[in-house]
């Protein structure tokens, strides 16, 4: 692509920015005239505005918007008059749930885990806590290197696929691998991620 | 929003907020709806966002337009919608989210139009997918936009770039 080639393209994206019509996305230039691979551009760019343009709003199905409003204010009640930690704590269902947890609590220790008893195999007692805490730190990626990622280092179906089921645990292992993405793709494709 | 609005907002006006509900609860349904592409999900948000800008209104110092203020809890109610989807789809490995009616399902052409638009847009990043339908869709400036999503304009611009020549490419793919 040679610079008026770049020029054109960009100063028809930035004519999009504002919102122009069609006819005016023609009228701009007439370099396409002279130019082919521009004047396809220029008719796909096109198609794409006509394709947005006649999706529209209208197909859009919209909701009860009076019951919505009344959810609202519904909700709003209910967090003016939510009471505090504090108050939940000293009323009286809360503390039936304290002394009912307390005993769950001491049961456990004392006729499953007090007898030398392991828990079941594959399912050690802090399972659970490390998936959670796990999918937490995998999710730690900014959007702007997700962005970033995808433009320097993922191209075409790989980075659709990950999109498209917005793994963001792989994308984040791939960020973290030091640009060692396809042996993190293979170790993933093998299952062992 | 002039001062006597803002101040009549901060002080929880329920006239106000229920005339700020009516102009904006479509705009910003529509645009949950093409970046969440699922009706109930669009639906919660859009009423969580509304409940939001009424308990946090205090924080609102009206430097921005309330439109852009209300965008801006929209999309971060729905970037962590996004990604609480992602970790739900992670652990049971197929998404539980129903999708909106297929296009096969409906004979209007519009309609199918904008369900094909829908599913374009999925394949987007969420980021390049919202610039795309706040500056398309919802008609907002990329100043709008880099304020609702905080990032600069010229980010805003180069990821409406990037969307748009990747959009195009995918229809121009169906097509063939």
């Amino acid at each position: 692509m040679n610079k008026a080639c770049r020029e054109y393209r960009d100063d028809l994206l930035a004519l999009l920015h504002s919102d122009s019509s069609v006819d005016e996305l023609h009228q701009m230039s007439s370099h396409p005239e002279t130019c082919p691979v521009c004047a396809r551009y220029l008719r796909e760019i096109t198609e794409l505005v006509e394709y947005a343009n006649a999706a529209g709003d209208a197909s859009l199905q919209d909701p009860k918007y009076g019951r919505m409003r009344a959810r609202v204010w519904e909700a709003v009640d209910r967090k003016a008059h939510r009471p505090g930690i504090i108050a939940s704590l000293t009323s009286l269902p809360g503390i039936a749930g304290v002394v009912v947890g307390a005993a769950v609590a001491i049961l456990v220790t004392v006729f499953w885990l007090g007898d030398g008893q392991q828990p079941p195999t594959g399912m050690t007692g802090n399972y659970p806590l490390t998936e959670i805490s796990d999918y937490d730190v995998a999710y730690t990626i900014t959007e702007s290197e997700v962005d970033s990622l995808l433009q320097r280092e993922l191209t075409g179906p790989v980075s659709e696929y990950l999109l498209s089921k917005e793994d963001y645990s792989t994308l984040e292992a791939i960020y973290r691998s030091d640009n060692r993405w396809e042996e993190v793709l293979d170790e993933l494709i093998a299952g062992n991620m | 929003m002039d001062s006597t609005t803002l101040e009549k907002y901060r002080n929880g006006d329920p006239q106000l907020f229920n005339e700020i509900m009516n102009e904006y609860q479509q705009p910003v349904y529509y645009y949950l709806i093409r970046m969440l592409r699922n009706e109930h999900d669009a639906e919660d948000i859009t009423q969580e966002t509304f409940v939001k800008a009424y308990t946090e209104r205090k924080k609102f110092r009206g430097e921005a337009s309330i439109k852009t203020w209300l965008f801006q809890i929209a999309s971060n109610l729905a970037k962590n919608h996004l990604r609480w989807h992602s970790i739900r789809s992670f652990i049971s490995l197929n998404s539980r989210y129903p999708s909106l009616t297929s296009p096969d399902e409906s004979g209007n052409e519009q309609t199918q139009r904008e369900q094909r638009l829908l599913k374009h847009l999925q394949h987007l990043s969420p980021r390049q997918r919202s610039v795309f339908i706040l500056k398309y869709f919802n008609r907002l400036s990329h100043r709008e936009i880099a304020r609702i999503m905080d990032i600069s304009e010229a980010s805003s611009k180069t990821n409406f770039h990037y969307a748009v020549n990747a959009l195009k490419d995918r229809i121009q793919e169906e097509e063939l």
